[in-house]
């Protein structure tokens, strides 16, 4: 049996990209602009998470015996999957906001 | 594996006002190929669904080996379940799925040669009916006790479903699965069954001959679909 990490792997494959992209981008966002800018990032990261996991659950509807097969239920999938998100998203929002801002391109005027 | 017992008891189920299931009651023993028989809407996925766990319905109770199991499909190895629709994600390979259920492809690929160069093709790249098969290999295969079949035999050419039809019995047979299996080609799976359970007004009745079958049946037009003569 495949150890359950590579069916979690498969699981968030076709909607992995989209949360890293969007952790990437906030994370980027929160870098360039330092303090006060936390809560609503963080706000921003959550409702959009949401929106990517209730387009995900819709499309993926018809998946989901085939990880019950398996054992593992639709709140068993998820709920790892949202936290890791979450929590690969608090490590990138700290690495912004402690390393010093160093403009990447210059002032072109 | 034979001598493993599955039933399910006391199920009930309605979408709004329309009962499907009121105290319906069935069993799967180890070893043996089971057909649910009934009409569209007559409840056989939703008994299906019940049995296997992932649908709740107002009322059931489930016991495996004569200990309550209130969510087969939680409990490792005990049961696989094969829905009407396609399930394995597109994103995967045939041989990504079989590792994942822990089946060996060899024994597929012998039997279903046609598919050794495509095992790492996308499954969403085959067609209905290839990709129904290697469905139904990947759950009949993989290691399991009880394995509830939704129509397989939906999308199959007729030597496939001869061909699936054999593999359900010697899983039965040799690898001591209890199979229950729904579908309205009633010819094959009648055929391969060990008895049959009919679905009617939200009620479960076994039948284990045919005789038995036709009195459940000669006042119902899916009797008729059948094309088999009704024994007066």
């Amino acid at each position: 049996m495949t150890p359950p990490v590579r069916i979690y792997l498969a699981f968030c494959r076709p909607f992995a990209a989209a949360l890293l992209a969007l952790t990437g981008f906030l994370g980027y966002v929160a870098w360039c602009a330092k303090d006060g800018i936390w809560h609503p990032l963080l706000w921003f990261k959550i409702l959009t998470t949401l929106l990517v996991v209730y387009v995900a659950d819709r499309l993926k509807h018809a998946e989901y015996p085939y990880y019950a097969n398996l054992g593992i239920s639709k709140a068993r999938l998820w709920i790892p999957v949202i936290l890791a998100d979450m929590l690969l998203f608090g490590l990138v929002m700290a690495v912004a906001t402690l390393t010093p801002y160093v403009q990447l391109w210059p002032d072109t005027d | 594996m034979a001598g493993h017992r599955l039933e399910i008891d006391s199920a009930r189920c309605a979408y709004g006002t329309r009962i499907i299931l009121q105290d319906a009651y069935a069993r799967i023993e180890g070893g043996e190929v089971v057909a649910l028989v009934g009409l569209n809407g007559s409840g056989k996925s939703t008994l299906m669904q019940m049995l296997f766990g992932t649908l709740r319905g107002e009322y059931k109770h489930i016991r495996y080996n004569d200990r309550p199991c209130p969510v087969p499909c939680m409990q490792p190895g005990v049961v696989r379940y094969l829905p009407q629709h396609p399930f394995v994600p597109s994103h995967l390979s045939p041989r990504s799925a079989f590792a994942h259920y822990g089946a060996d492809t060899r024994p597929f690929l012998n039997d279903f040669p046609e598919f050794a160069s495509r095992m790492g093709q996308r499954m969403g790249r085959f067609s209905g009916g290839e990709r129904r098969l290697i469905e139904i290999n990947l759950v009949l295969r993989s290691a399991c006790r009880f394995v509830l079949l939704d129509e397989p035999f939906a999308e199959l050419m007729p030597l496939h479903s001869k061909r699936i039809s054999a593999l359900i019995r010697d899983e039965a047979r040799f690898g001591g699965k209890g199979i229950l299996l729904a579908d309205h080609r009633f010819r094959e799976s009648l055929g391969i069954s060990d008895r049959a359970y009919v679905l009617r007004d939200g009620g479960v009745t076994e039948v284990t001959s045919v005789a038995g079958l036709a009195r459940q049946l000669e006042d119902n037009p899916i009797w008729l679909s059948t094309g088999l003569p009704l024994p007066r």
